[in-house]
């Protein structure tokens, strides 16, 4: 039987420790115009952000819930934790920062990595980034990587200028919470020309019961720069859930590419919704590299809006879902201007009862001459308890432009295991290198240190053991 | 403002529907009339990508007897070889082989079946297309006029196709045929019903269902060809239950009509059972088209194919859903789809949606998908050999169109198919 032999989602979570209640500051839980108003208070913010944010909960509480998707009927916005501050002070070194803290990012090996291979650090804790670090040579280019609040107070020009404008409140509903509740998150600015060959990563970690982590991210590539940005997201177990609702906007400006990755694996009772998008102008290259592993439900669709000439977009995406998880996640690729091009590669796996939805839409618009999109899904279903859909939706308003679809839903192929048992390796060993070769496309694209934690994940969780 | 009153007042509708099935039997007059309200009551459809509400499809009248009308020459010459012949609702036309009736086939006109063959009629009506599931298929349900009736015994084999036409004159506003096929064990047969309307001075509005019940190893070409006048309004709802081992091939050919609404469901519920669907559609001018394929998987062991192309022309607008749905327990079942757009204007618009719903792991389903123009090569070729412009593009929309026409395996729909194809080249 399939369920015997393959184990690919553990029902363990090894992120699932969690440190007491250490916050300074913890806001009741629900939502009214007096949260929104004392976080911007706390955060001694500009008139003009407690406006947005105040009309942003306007239309919040207009928004009706999404109907479509995954089933949000559990999610009590009344339960929600909308602000914690974790701590008095953002650490610039690793020692400012509370040891409770600290000993979580040491156990989730954040500082390590950071010696090891990264540019800067970002490590957010609730809702505030309890550290932050550039190395020094990065920041003498003039990139700007730090968190929106010090952005805000720091750089008000450029913020103002790009805030909210990829993902106006008004987007969706969740879009809408962010704006009105935001807190903590990335700015990232590369100056026109700059390289930063080495990846900028920033780090969320959820602590609290019912807390609603609502970072906000918002990078900026000038003119023929690069960049690349990693993300990871982790939280402890409780019985009652947690929201995490991230909105993230990146401009890529001619000739610039940019690369966003991110493995996402909440505790399994994170409802992770989020609206990622990228605007990308001429010759401009935004790329996506999506894994989800944890949550309970995730509902994302990173887009990217192809608008100067000869832009190119890509997502490559993995999903895995559990016992009791819904990934439903896509990509969006939006044509809109000439000689554009997209890739979509989407990779699921369901198993132990877990549902996989791939949800994505490719649009060209009238005038998207000769532009092509290319997008291929594939689906694993590990045994008979599991589900998949695949909901791809295309719309073509011009006619010189060539779109392709090809999807797959299968099961781990009986003629593969028994060619790779019969040269001695057990059906356990088989299935995982079935589905390594399976998901290969997408950790061939982490930086080598992802892609060897993510190897470890997929093979730790397949054996279901406790890390 | 007071929004403007309907065509047709429901104390219309409801007074239509006692007087004109007075003397139907009694169980047929209380689902026409349990139906009536229904349509009443239901608000229009929505379809998330064909709005509705601004084509008032509330000001054509329905619950109407339309006058005589002489019959244009295409409908006379089909009096040579239909089997029936429907005008505006009214048969005018029915030709049994002998041969047929003496292997116990029945074929009648659905009104002749209500009084000939009432058991069969009552045991199937509204058991394969759920006639409460929107306001026009409650519409078809309450009030359709006639279509034909079919039971093929067991093992019976049809010589030759079963072609039926269903006419609209000029000055009919609503036309609702229903049919219903029953082909028992082993039993095949081959049927085409044929969709034509006369362009009127005012709107008309089709609501058409046929429903097809395949008992086990059953086999049943069914093929349809919609060519309705550009004043025509048509929505239609096909499903077909297959038995252990049966199969039901589609061949579906939407041309005409200025808005075009159809779905059709092919439910597998007995091992073994498979579908192979083809759907080809052309849009020009401002032609609204929006079509939904399901292959519903219940059974272990099924297969379906799902195949549509599509040329748009023009300022037309398309939506092409392909659903392939996989339950629980279907195991060792096979379902494939594949969609091609061909677009031939900038102005014209298509989207597709080649959905797969699966709940079982040991299964394999796949799409493909694509869009794309008329290739420039292609043409540069053709006209470099001496073909004009238009004549190398109606070769490439030949050439894409092609598989799926040619393997249409009825002669005479597969002739039909090709020169509406032409027609609307021309156009």
């Amino acid at each position: 039987m399939a369920t015997d032999r393959q184990s690919l989602v553990s029902e363990e979570y090894q992120y699932g420790f969690n440190d007491g209640d250490i916050g300074v500051l913890k806001f009741n839980r629900g939502l009214s115009r007096g949260t929104v108003e004392e976080i911007s208070r706390i955060k001694k913010e500009p008139k003009w952000m407690l406006d947005f944010r105040l009309h942003a909960l306007d239309v919040f509480f207009k928004k009706p819930m999404p109907r479509w998707g995954g089933n949000l009927d559990t999610l009590n916005f009344d339960d929600i934790i909308y602000y914690v501050k974790p701590s008095e002070n953002q650490g610039r070194t690793w020692d400012e920062v509370p040891q409770a803290i600290k000993d979580t990012f040491e156990r989730l090996g954040i500082p390590e990595a950071e010696r090891k291979f990264l540019a800067g650090v970002s490590a957010q804790y609730e809702s505030e980034v309890v550290y932050h670090s550039i190395r020094k040579d990065l920041q003498e280019k003039g990139i700007i990587f730090t968190d929106t609040d010090s952005a805000l107070r720091d750089y008000p020009e450029i913020l103002r200028e790009y805030f909210g404008t990829i993902i106006p409140p008004e987007d969706n509903k969740f879009a809408a919470l962010n704006s009105a509740v935001w807190s903590g998150g990335s700015f990232v600015y590369i100056p026109k020309g700059v390289h930063c060959d080495v990846p900028l990563q920033a780090y969320f970690r959820i602590n609290s019961q019912n807390m609603g982590q609502f970072e906000r991210t918002l990078i900026i590539a000038e003119e023929g720069s690069f960049g690349h940005y990693v993300e990871g997201c982790t939280a402890p177990i409780y019985s009652s859930e947690s929201l995490h609702s991230a909105v993230v906007e990146i401009i890529v400006k001619d000739d610039a590419r940019m690369r966003y990755t991110t493995v996402q694996n909440w505790a399994p009772n994170v409802y992770n919704l989020v609206t990622k998008r990228a605007v990308a102008y001429k010759n401009a290259t935004m790329e996506w590299v999506d894994g989800n592993i944890g949550s309970k439900l995730t509902m994302k669709y990173p887009s990217v809006y192809l608008l100067g000439e000869g832009a190119r977009g890509m997502v490559l995406s993995i999903a895995v879902a559990g016992k009791a998880q819904h990934q439903d996640t896509g990509a969006k690729m939006i044509h809109a201007a000439r000689n554009t091009t997209s890739t979509i590669v989407s990779k699921s796996i369901s198993q132990h009862g877990g549902k996989t939805t791939y949800r994505g839409l490719v649009h060209f618009a009238q005038g998207a001459d000769n532009s092509k999109s290319n997008v291929k899904c594939d689906t694993l279903i590990m045994d008979d308890l599991s589900t998949s859909d695949t909901i791809p939706y295309s719309e073509v308003a011009d006619s010189n432009v060539e779109m392709e679809h090809e999807a797959t839903v299968t099961k781990v192929s009986e003629e593969q295991l028994f060619y790779l048992t019969s040269r001695g390796l057990s059906e356990e060993e088989a299935t995982r290198l079935i589905v390594m070769g399976f998901i290969e496309p997408f950790t061939r694209e982490l930086p080598m240190e992802f892609a060897v934690e993510m190897n470890r994940l997929i093979k730790f969780e397949m054996e279901g053991a406790i890390g | 403002m007071a929004p403007m009153a309907n065509a047709t007042s429901t104390d219309q509708v409801r007074k239509f529907a006692a007087e004109q099935f007075a003397d139907e039997p009694n169980w047929l007059r209380a689902r026409r009339n349990r139906l009536v309200e229904v349509y009443l009551a239901a608000p229009l459809p929505v379809r998330q990508r064909t709005p509705l509400k601004s084509r008032k499809l509330d000001q054509i009248p329905i619950a109407t007897v339309p006058g005589a009308s002489d019959l244009p020459n295409d409908v006379q010459n089909l009096y040579q070889v239909a089997n029936l012949i429907t005008v505006n609702g009214q048969t005018m036309h029915i030709h049994v082989p002998p041969a047929w009736r003496d292997q116990g086939v029945i074929l009648l006109s659905m009104k002749q079946a209500v009084n000939v063959a009432p058991q069969l009629l009552e045991e199937y009506l509204g058991t394969v297309v759920n006639d409460d599931v929107d306001k026009f298929q409650a519409l078809n349900g309450a009030l359709w006029q006639n279509g034909i009736f079919l039971y093929v015994p067991a093992r019976v084999t049809l010589d030759h196709p079963i072609t039926v036409a269903h006419f609209g004159s000029s000055n009919v506003s609503n036309v609702l045929p229903r049919s219903l096929l029953v082909l028992d064990q082993e039993a095949r047969a081959t049927i085409i019903e044929q969709y034509l309307s006369e362009p009127g001075p005012e709107r008309s509005l089709w609501a058409i269902a046929t429903e097809i019940v395949l008992k086990d190893g059953a086999q049943l070409q069914y093929g349809a060809m919609q060519q309705l006048a550009a004043t025509a309004e048509s929505f239609v709802r096909r499903g077909a239950q297959v038995g252990r081992d049966a199969h039901i091939y589609w061949n579906l050919g939407e041309f005409g009509s200025s808005l075009s609404i159809a779905e059709h469901t092919s439910l597998l519920e007995a091992p073994g059972g498979q579908s192979d669907s083809t759907t080809v559609f052309f849009g020009s001018g401002t032609q609204h088209q929006d079509y939904v394929s399901v292959a519903k998987h219940v059974a272990p062991h099924t297969t379906s194919r799902m195949v549509a192309r599509g040329v748009m022309k023009d300022d037309s607008r398309s939506v092409f859903t392909g659903v392939t749905e996989i339950k629980k327990g279907a195991v060792g079942t096979d379902g494939r789809q594949k969609e091609k757009i061909l677009m031939l204007s900038d102005t014209a618009r298509a989207d597709a949606i080649p959905s797969l719903l699966i709940e079982e792991s040991d299964v394999f389903a796949a799409h493909a998908a694509s869009a794309g123009p008329v290739d420039a090569a292609a043409i540069f070729y053709l006209m470099s050999r001496g073909l004009s412009e238009a004549e190398a593009i109606r070769m490439v929309v030949h050439g894409f169109l092609a598989t799926a026409i040619d393997a249409i395996p009825v002669d005479v729909l597969r002739q039909n198919v090709w020169n509406a194809v032409e027609r609307k080249i021309a156009e």
